[in-house]
């Protein structure tokens, strides 16, 4: 039962998907398809990224909501290390020590520390947006927006008359490197288990503790590298409005696909051809009727009001980690 | 006499208000089987779990063979060969047959890549000597039955070499046949490999026929430690049920006999 439902939650979003890219095919012609396409590629990066790493958190029993503040703050601090040095790599290399230490901080809480996760996380995303905040008056002299220089941006390639990073290579190879270490490695295997009985795991010489924080410190870098992306690759600007729920986009990719990381980075790129989607649909003649009337915002919404159909929607999976949330305490 | 495995002086644990152990003493010799007796409540499972490095204890020291060793988590138990199989888990539901066998001491290629064939391999065979047929080694273990479940338990902590076998309630919930099945696994590791064995039970019914020493607890303190020839099954139970009263009958019993 449980697999058919799966099947056909998979094959109905790869239907839709399918629709979409005929539909626009047929009512905006090839390049227009295609620029389309890799627009939904950008925005997919940053969500596949964070995702891929916050699925490895939940198979280890961890839920960290505080990725989406990760993201915050690493996609300014990559634009201060890349300012600093003045190399973009060096930007992103920033970022990613960033995300390693809030997700350092965060393993260490929730396992020693026996803290909250929820509130942890939480507390993570207040923190970045008022640090962020604050930085950006400190260090960047504004209160909107800083743009990056073009020379620090990450280089893109130019495919016909559109760009792509390179960066969303990193993406695909993180997903197809995750599920590779979930479900061939050691390191994997021990993973699962302590998602799904940290004290037998613990009986057997897997210590939880230490496997759940170098779980939380992966998430924490791979947010980084999303936070890193939309500021000094993407985008180009370090706001304190930057991620948009991005984060929490990835969790719920994470949520409806399941725990598998190849579902996961399928329904990350669903979401990023939505986003893309709702950006591309402000800018052409067929919509200039509703955004009149203040369509812009339907528009923009419309990812999310789709985040909120799809979790309501799809079948409820028997759980792939059992304990995620719940500190175990030795003994 | 063969030699001391391993000793336990004195050791205390407290629960919140609760006293789990009082100065309890606590020792196993090399190949021995010993049953760790007592009502439940008594700190069976509290003391081997102090042994296994689950919990630490307030106060007590341990020694293994004559050295002071202090086990600061499971995985310090498992390097001096104390193998653990609780009564609260000891696999994973979810996991397969061969992913819970080797769980903790996978067999792997460069970069952590799993051995699968190797492991499945050597599953099969370490069961089959045991006498269990596997129909598929990657059967989810939540699939199998209980007396499966703790065969497959038992059969990894001897595979690696377990110099000492803890066994919590291995047969709480099993049929008389399972039971029986579950001992002669018990009986085995000892006879053929010299293993020491902790079987904790409460029922004497289980532990007597294997066991060659029994310890009592009563509400964490030790009652008794008798050697197997030196008590029948009757005194035993008698003592678990009435504790030190049941000893002083049991006393009062012999001396009634031998008048």
């Amino acid at each position: 039962m449980q697999k058919k439902a799966e099947l056909l939650a998979t094959l109905s979003i790869i239907g839709l998907l399918c629709l979409v890219f005929i539909l626009a095919v047929v009512f905006l012609g090839k390049t227009y398809t295609f620029n389309l396409f890799l627009l939904g590629i950008a925005s997919m990066v940053p969500i596949a990224l964070a995702a891929t790493g916050e699925l490895l958190c939940e198979r280890a029993g961890l839920f960290n909501v505080g990725i989406e503040g990760t993201m915050l703050l690493a996609s300014l601090t990559a634009v201060w290390g890349a300012e600093a040095a003045g190399h973009w790599a060096v930007g992103i290399l920033t970022g990613l020590i960033t995300g390693s230490l809030i997700g350092g901080i965060f393993g260490l809480a929730v396992t020693y520390g026996q803290g909250n996760q929820l509130l942890w996380g939480l507390g993570i995303n207040l923190f970045a947006q008022g640090t962020v905040a604050l930085l950006l008056l400190k260090a960047f002299k504004t209160l909107t927006f800083y743009r990056v220089p073009a020379h620090l941006r990450v280089p893109q390639f130019i495919i016909g008359n559109s760009t792509l990073s390179w960066f969303s290579l990193v993406g695909l190879l993180c997903a197809i490197v995750l599920y590779l270490v979930i479900t061939k490695t050691r390191y994997g295997l021990r993973a699962r288990a302590v998602g799904l009985s940290p004290f037998v795991a613990d009986t057997l010489g897997v210590d939880p503790y230490k496997l759940r924080i170098s779980a939380a410190i992966v998430g924490g870098i791979t947010a980084g590298i999303a936070g890193a992306y939309m500021s000094l690759d993407w985008t180009g600007l370090a706001s304190a409005t930057l991620i948009q729920g991005r984060g929490f986009m990835a969790l719920a990719c994470v949520k409806f696909g399941g725990l598998n990381p190849l579902r996961v980075f399928g329904g990350s790129l669903f979401f990023g051809i939505l986003l893309a989607a709702g950006m591309w649909l402000q800018n052409v003649p067929l919509t200039s009727a509703i955004m009149r009337q203040g369509g812009s915002y339907l528009f923009l919404s419309l990812p999310y009001i789709i985040v909120v159909l799809a979790l309501g929607l799809f079948p409820y999976r028997e759980p792939l980690a059992k304990t995620i949330g719940i500190p175990y305490k030795r003994g | 006499m063969s030699t001391e495995l391993i000793r336990m002086e004195n050791i205390h644990k407290k629960f919140g208000p609760i006293y789990a152990l009082r100065g309890v003493d606590f020792f196993v010799r090399e190949g021995e089987i010993v049953g760790l007796v007592g009502d439940n409540g008594a700190g069976k499972s509290t003391l081997v779990k102090i042994l296994s490095g689950v919990y630490q204890p307030d106060s007590g020291r341990i020694y293994f063979r004559g050295q002071q060793v202090s086990f600061n988590s499971p995985a310090d138990a498992i390097k001096k060969g104390i193998m653990a199989v609780h009564q609260t888990g000891s696999l994973i539901d979810e996991l397969t047959i061969w992913e819970n066998f080797f769980l903790g001491r996978e067999l792997t290629w460069p970069l952590g890549f799993l051995k699968k064939k190797d492991m499945q391999n050597i599953a099969r065979n370490v069961l089959k000597q045991l006498g269990i047929e596997v129909v598929d080694i990657n059967q989810r273990v939540g699939t199998l039955s209980g007396g499966q479940r703790q065969a497959i338990a038992i059969g990894r902590a001897i595979y690696f070499g377990g110099k000492i076998l803890i066994l919590d309630e291995p047969t709480a919930a099993l049929s008389l046949k399972e039971t029986d099945e579950v001992l002669r696994y018990i009986k085995n590791a000892r006879d053929k490999l010299g293993s020491s064995v902790i079987l904790i039970s409460h029922l004497t019914l289980h532990v007597y026929p294997i066991a060659d020493r029994f310890t009592v607890l009563e509400k964490g303190e030790k009652i008794a430690d008798i050697e197997k020839n030196a008590v029948s099954p009757e005194d035993l139970e008698a003592l678990i049920i009435w504790g030190r009263q049941g000893m002083a009958k049991i006393r009062a019993g012999k001396q009634e006999v031998k008048e």
